[in-house]
């Protein structure tokens, strides 16, 4: 043993070169990691969004690399989480001043004091649906009486939009076989046959499923239901401190979505360029065809623009599923459009 | 808390008469045979299963898809790039929680008023799933380095704490009297007597700390990040991406390895003299 025979000043050196060794790899890790300081007259925004980073979120890609937060004086940066319900926290808190947020965590949000405000709709029409094998015939809402259905959990705008599914059929979850908890593992259950149906989002879900294993059908709960979408969301204080800071997020991302829509090729350059750098490029095609499906969901006369109606209806559904016990003082506080760029 | 019952028994010696050295030696080559044969078998029952047909491609993928999938992300630089990320947190994570966990282990082992203080607020703390508290993290300390710190400091502070606690209660109180009956100062008691003493069992702790700070950290990064190897695996559920998220998972186990290494080698370094003298 080499250790046995070494003397006290010996060891002592290796200890220390050691130490020095331990300390040279975290100057290392924290070298490689820094992070570039923005400009001085920027204002620091991080913009919080659910899911991964992903092509689906290529509007503020593209509003960040041409500029367009930039020149509302911005300087962006992006963070995504599967928790929802945290970025709802943390914008409530004001540790964040801005989040992408599906309308019925803002009623919720809303419902439990929390001053969130809705100030933006991204996706006008709600990216929630059933998926199932073509071989099983499901193809209207009815058509889910006593079948196996999976569900992420009995929360979060994939819940919503399956109560909202099984109202438009009348039915209610006792009409099904079983509702089962998959956690966010679709394609695994419906591949697997483990579920007949799966609550999935519709832009990406059903491709996965049927590159992976079968041919789907996909009900759609927009053709049924006007549910509120992902919007930009922000707080109170915001709105009330820094309105010009919400009317810039609003204009840039606005100036985002009407580019992506516009060319969308452009689009999923710029996202997998730069800030989905962790995609293979063997999935390029796949999500070329998701971002192209996303950009169906965010067309709109009045892009930005929400429908009060459908705030309305989103709180009753959320009543009827007993994640809200009664309807809030005042729905119209949940969304405030007047930071919208006048359209021409 | 230490994790020798993890290492390989020991045989016991043998005499001379009862087994040649010869024999002995090809012995040992074989034993040092059996880890990675059992890898490999391990390996072949992946192929097979993946192969079978059994389970979709992007449910179980092929050794080999996962390979590739490392490699691609190794020779673009992005691995390194998440790798240090998460290597950032760990070792920031684990010199904060180690060090509280030592001072605070000591001073419970040296004083009775410290120790009924605080020990029942320190077992509870242990008792919180870290999982559950995470998010709050996150939302108190923001979702920068400071929260994965703080989640990576709490998960490694226990078993050094414990460890540092047992290390200092058991030196005998002879030799604690001999240091007294020297007119030793408090400061040379600790460094001749104490610190030697317990360091055997303070390093056992430091070593389970060293592998629990990488838990740590990814638990800290699967809540909010946007970077590190926690983020990686998160990215590949995200993209159905079963390659990605088994390659990040070697590349943790592999810097988890690396972290127990070094841990080992440091214990190899200060407790030469224990072998040297024959203690087990």
């Amino acid at each position: 043993m080499p250790a046995q025979t070494l003397s006290f000043r010996r060891r002592a050196l290796l200890l220390a070169a050691l130490a020095v060794a331990l300390a040279l790899l975290l100057i290392a890790a924290y070298a490689l990691t820094r992070e570039d300081e923005a400009q001085g007259d920027q204002t620091k925004v991080t913009l919080f969004m659910s899911y991964v980073p992903s092509v689906q979120f290529a509007p503020v890609y593209v509003a960040a690399q041409r500029g367009y937060f930039a020149d509302e004086g911005i300087a962006i940066s992006f963070e995504n989480s599967f928790n929802e319900a945290d970025g709802v926290e943390r914008l409530a808190n004001n540790d964040l001043q801005f989040g992408i947020i599906s309308g019925e965590q803002v009623v919720l949000a809303r419902a439990q004091g929390r001053p969130v405000v809705y100030v933006f709709e991204w996706f006008h029409r709600f990216p929630v649906g059933i998926v199932s094998p073509a071989r099983l015939n499901i193809t209207r809402p009815a058509d889910l009486a006593g079948r196996i259905v999976g569900v992420p959990g009995p929360q979060g705008a994939s819940y919503i939009g399956l109560r909202a599914l099984l109202n438009a059929a009348g039915l209610t979850e006792d009409d099904l076989s079983e509702l089962r908890s998959i956690g966010f593992a679709a394609p695994e259950n419906v591949c697997e046959g483990k579920v007949e149906a799966s609550v999935v989002y519709i832009v990406n879900e059903p491709l996965t499923i049927q590159q992976q294993c079968t041919e789907v059908n996909v009900i759609e709960v927009s053709d049924y239901a006007t549910l509120v979408a992902n919007g930009l969301v922000t707080n109170e204080q915001t709105v009330r401190d820094k309105p010009d800071l919400v009317r810039g997020m609003v204009r840039a991302v606005q100036r985002g979505i009407a580019d992506v829509i516009a060319d969308p090729d452009a689009a999923f350059d710029i996202a997998v360029t730069h800030y989905v750098k962790d995609l293979p490029k063997d999935q390029y095609e796949t999500q070329r065809q998701v971002l192209l499906n996303s950009v169906k969901l965010w067309h709109s006369d009045a892009l930005g623009q929400t429908n009060p109606q459908a705030w309305a209806v989103t709180q009753d559904i959320l009543i009827e599923a007993g994640l809200l016990s009664a309807p809030l003082d005042d729905l119209s506080a949940c969304y405030n459009m007047s930071f919208l760029p006048e359209q021409s | 808390m230490d994790n020798a019952h993890l290492a390989p028994p020991v045989p016991h010696e043998r005499t001379a008469e009862s087994s040649a050295a010869l024999p002995r030696a090809r012995r040992r080559r074989w034993h040092l045979l059996l880890a990675p044969a059992f890898g490999l078998c391990l390996l072949a029952v992946w192929t097979l299963v993946a192969r079978s047909g059994m389970y979709a491609a992007f449910i179980v993928p092929t050794p080999a898809s996962v390979a590739e999938r490392w490699w691609g992300l190794a020779s673009d630089g992005s691995l390194l790039r998440h790798a240090a990320v998460t290597l950032r947190e760990v070792l920031t994570g684990l010199l904060i929680g180690v060090a509280v966990a030592f001072w605070l282990g000591y001073w419970i082992a040296k004083s009775r008023t410290v120790a009924y203080t605080l020990t029942p607020y320190l077992v509870a703390l242990q008792t919180v799933p870290i999982v559950a508290i995470a998010p709050l993290l996150i939302i108190w300390f923001g979702s920068g380095i400071a929260s994965k710190v703080i989640i990576c400091g709490l998960i490694v502070f226990f078993p050094m704490l414990v460890n540092t606690v047992i290390g200092m209660r058991g030196i005998p109180a002879e030799l604690h009297d001999l240091l007294r009956s020297l007119e030793a100062t408090p400061l040379q008691t600790f460094w001749h007597l104490e610190l030697p003493a317990a360091l055997p069992i303070v390093l056992g702790g430091l070593k389970v700390s060293v592998t629990l700070s990488v838990v740590g950290a990814v638990v800290g990064e699967f809540v909010s990040a946007s970077a590190g190897l926690g983020y990686l695996i998160n990215f590949g559920r995200g993209t159905y991406d079963t390659p990605l998220v088994i390659a990040a998972v070697f590349t943790l186990t592999a810097l988890a390895l690396a972290l127990y290494g070094l841990a080992a080698g440091l214990e190899r370094l200060l407790l030469g003299w224990q072998r040297a003298n024959g203690t087990p």
